[in-house]
């Protein structure tokens, strides 16, 4: 018989696995489109994309010395199911593939489901935390999407990055003592430890995977938006902002108390070439955002989060801390090892947030048909931790919180979810005067 | 003109009153970051006059030109710190060669037979362990850690009491047969020093470490007082039994005043709850 090809468990890829603990290691995506998918081609598609990228049709080995993949034999049905639905059950249909996980021992590490609905389409796609992030996510989406269009229009070839899957890439923009320095950066950023638990019921027999969803329609959030470009602060901050804001108000913190929320940062910022170097991975480190109680309005809460965030918008590291402290565990001792040692050193945040950010319609196109609606979302976070995350398409944004829970779970992060919407409307209404 | 240029022109012309280094100009570009935040602040927070955003910004620098001042002279006084390392330095090593040349000078000219005079340099090899322990624990109080002080504090006993035994081995002619006690005091004196570290630093776990110290102790002090024959055996043993029950006492005593209090903060908490008064539970569902 022959030997299966090997690869490397890259530094992330082990992070990730060790990460099962508390989330279920994949991530999500789910464009709709107001026309039929050819799904001949999207299988070509799919088959010369995956052959150009091993790791994902590769089975995860867990080791006492050295975990690695091993590359398998596939089929495109492993990776393609296509399902006719009706309008009343979309919605559900697509929540049920979502919401499933791939072991780690799959021979396929990424699932695609085009849904069809008369003539709508519906293209939902997870993929193992361990082979690549939010930011590769985009990028595979984008990728897909240019090579679905040129095989429809003839082109042959199928274009994928499929360099390097290596962490020390976050290094290449820095130089001289600026990288030295960065190859130090041996603080442990998760030790801020926050006690502060997002309200769920207990876990249940009944607990499963679900993917709560809302939408800001584009006009508010338009709104929104531009009353932070009046003030000059991002979305991402005025999101911090009114998280935090109703963090305050659903989870009943004493207004005086300090929050810390980690805020994930997209670590392509520090890499030469950006999102196009290197091969897909993950590059994902997060900045700290601590507020020093909740302020009276909305405004004064954002005050406090600009005091926290400017630090790290400051600080040419950003999001590069702990890295080199992962890698010597790594190095130093057996995976065994160094992955109890990780564990015991390594607080998993409560409660986080992530801005994977804005999924470009005409970036997304499958032929003729730009994506109407979609979203992406992280991993599906096991109690009592949760996530909120965040994009935008036509603009709109999408809320996520995907958690395992139960319906009383549900009608809490509904709750939630009505909060912030409300705490959004509050802020444009009290900052109406910069709309003008 | 607008806010940013506003500021430019303000810092370009305060920064005129000291040298224009390269210093000095990433600390002006600071500063501009600086008072561009405070204006967005103002503004979010609610402040619409450009004119107060401007004015209130420019006196938060307070008297900036003494601050300039400051700075200019911080500048000069870099490098005296650098040669403040530099002394230190030269002073490590200077102490280091005078220690060999007195060791070999009392070694050669036979005041101190060779197999006695290494006492000389395991002394301030203990010695210099022991200033770096001393840096350690000022760390550790600086960032309120002190796994690793309280480690090297220990190191730094037990090697004192090794060198002390040598010393009463090796420097006393007359036969002193109770040397080995050194090594049970060793003990006694680490943990106490350990407890009262804990103590001071406020640890959660140095009551029951001093309840087991005094039980420890009682036992060691008993079986040397037997052996050296300051104490009868028979009537001796009832001082570690007196330790065992003053420690018992001591723990019982300690649990009952936290399950008092635990009590009584819940009965206030129930009270709390169950008799506060508010119109709102009127109509709240």
């Amino acid at each position: 018989m022959k030997k299966k090809q090997r690869l490397t468990a890259e530094l992330w890829d082990k992070m990730q696995y060790l990460f099962r603990n508390y989330y279920d290691r994949m991530v999500h995506a789910c464009l709709y489109y107001d026309g039929k998918i050819d799904v001949d081609a999207l299988k070509s598609v799919l088959i010369a994309t995956t052959e150009k990228v091993p790791v994902l049709h590769s089975s995860f080995h867990d080791s006492v010395i050295n975990p690695y993949w091993e590359v398998e034999e596939y089929s495109v049905a492993d990776i393609l199911s296509v399902k006719d639905s009706t309008a009343e059950s979309l919605e559900d249909d697509i929540e049920e593939f979502l919401t499933q996980c791939i072991p780690v021992t799959s021979n396929v590490q990424f699932k695609i489901r085009v849904f069809h609905e008369g003539e709508r389409s519906v293209l939902c796609m997870i993929v193992n935390h361990m082979c690549f992030d939010g930011g590769d996510f985009k990028y595979f989406l984008k990728r897909l999407s240019a090579n679905y269009n040129a095989m429809l229009t003839g082109g042959a070839s199928v274009e994928i990055k499929t360099g390097t899957r290596s962490y020390d890439q976050v290094y290449t923009k820095l130089e001289g003592d600026d990288k030295e320095a960065a190859q130090k950066l041996y603080k442990n950023i998760s030790a801020v430890k926050d006690e502060h638990y997002f309200p769920m019921t207990e876990p249940r027999k009944e607990d499963k995977s679900m993917i709560n969803r809302r939408k800001v329609d584009a006009v508010t959030f338009d709104k929104f938006r531009r009353i932070g470009k009046h003030y000059g602060v991002t979305v991402n901050d005025l999101m911090l902002t009114v998280y935090m804001h109703s963090l305050y108000e659903f989870g009943g913190y004493p207004a005086t108390d300090t929050l810390t929320i980690p805020c994930m940062v997209d670590l392509r910022r520090h890499i030469e070439g950006g999102e196009e170097a290197g091969g897909l991975t993950n590059h994902t480190g997060f900045m700290q955002c601590s507020v020093e109680g909740v302020g009276t309005t909305l405004n004064d809460t954002l005050v406090k989060v600009l005091h926290s965030v400017r630090k790290s918008k400051h600080d040419k590291f950003m999001g590069l801390y702990s890295l080199p402290l992962l890698k010597l565990a790594y190095t130093i001792f057996p995976y065994a090892i160094s992955e109890t040692a990780i564990k015991i050193g390594y607080l998993n945040p409560l409660i986080g947030m992530s801005n994977i950010g804005v999924l470009n319609p005409d970036l997304l196109t499958m032929g003729p048909y730009k994506p109407v609606d979609g979203f992406m979302t992280g991993a599906v976070k096991y109690k009592p931790y949760m996530q909120l995350a965040l994009t935008s398409m036509n603009g709109e944004l999408t809320m996520t919180i995907a958690i395992r829970g139960n319906d009383d779970d549900k009608v809490l992060v509904q709750k939630f979810f009505d909060i912030i919407v409300r705490n959004i409307n509050t802020f444009i209404e009290e900052n109406a005067r910069y709309l003008d | 003109m607008n806010m940013t240029e506003r500021f430019k022109k303000y810092l370009e012309a305060e920064f005129r009153k000291i040298s224009p280094t390269k210093a000095a100009m990433e600390y002006r570009k600071d500063t501009l970051v600086k008072l561009e935040e405070l204006a967005q602040d103002y503004r979010i927070k609610g402040m619409t006059d450009d004119e107060a955003i401007y004015n209130s910004c420019i006196s938060s620098l307070g008297d900036f030109e003494a601050k300039l001042k400051e700075f200019e002279k911080s500048l000069v006084e870099i490098p005296k710190e650098r040669n403040t390392r530099k002394t230190a330095s030269l002073l490590a090593v200077s102490a280091v060669a005078v220690l060999v040349i007195v060791y070999l000078a009392l070694s050669i000219t036979g005041a101190v037979p060779w197999s006695r005079s290494w006492l000389i340099i395991l002394g301030a090899v203990i010695a210099a362990y022991t200033a770096v322990t001393v840096l350690v624990i000022l760390k550790g109080a600086q960032s309120e850690k002190y796994l690793l002080p309280r480690m090297f504090l220990a190191g730094a006993i037990v090697l004192w009491f090794v060198f002390a035994y040598l010393i009463v081995h090796l420097c006393i002619p007359k036969n002193f047969p109770y040397d080995w006690m050194t090594f049970l005091i060793m003990v006694i004196v680490t943990v106490l020093a350990d407890v009262i570290f804990g103590f001071v630093t406020k640890s959660k776990l140095t009551v029951p470490e001093a309840l087991l110290w005094l039980v420890f102790s009682a036992a060691l002090i008993y079986v040397m007082c037997g052996v050296a024959g300051l104490m009868a055996w028979g009537i001796g043993w009832l001082l570690p039994a007196c330790a065992g029950i003053v420690a018992v006492a001591a723990a019982v005593a300690i649990i009952l005043s936290i399950m008092k209090r635990k009590e009584k903060n819940e009965l206030a908490k129930y009270a709390e709850v169950k008799s506060k008064v508010d119109e709102e539970y009127y109509t709240q569902w």
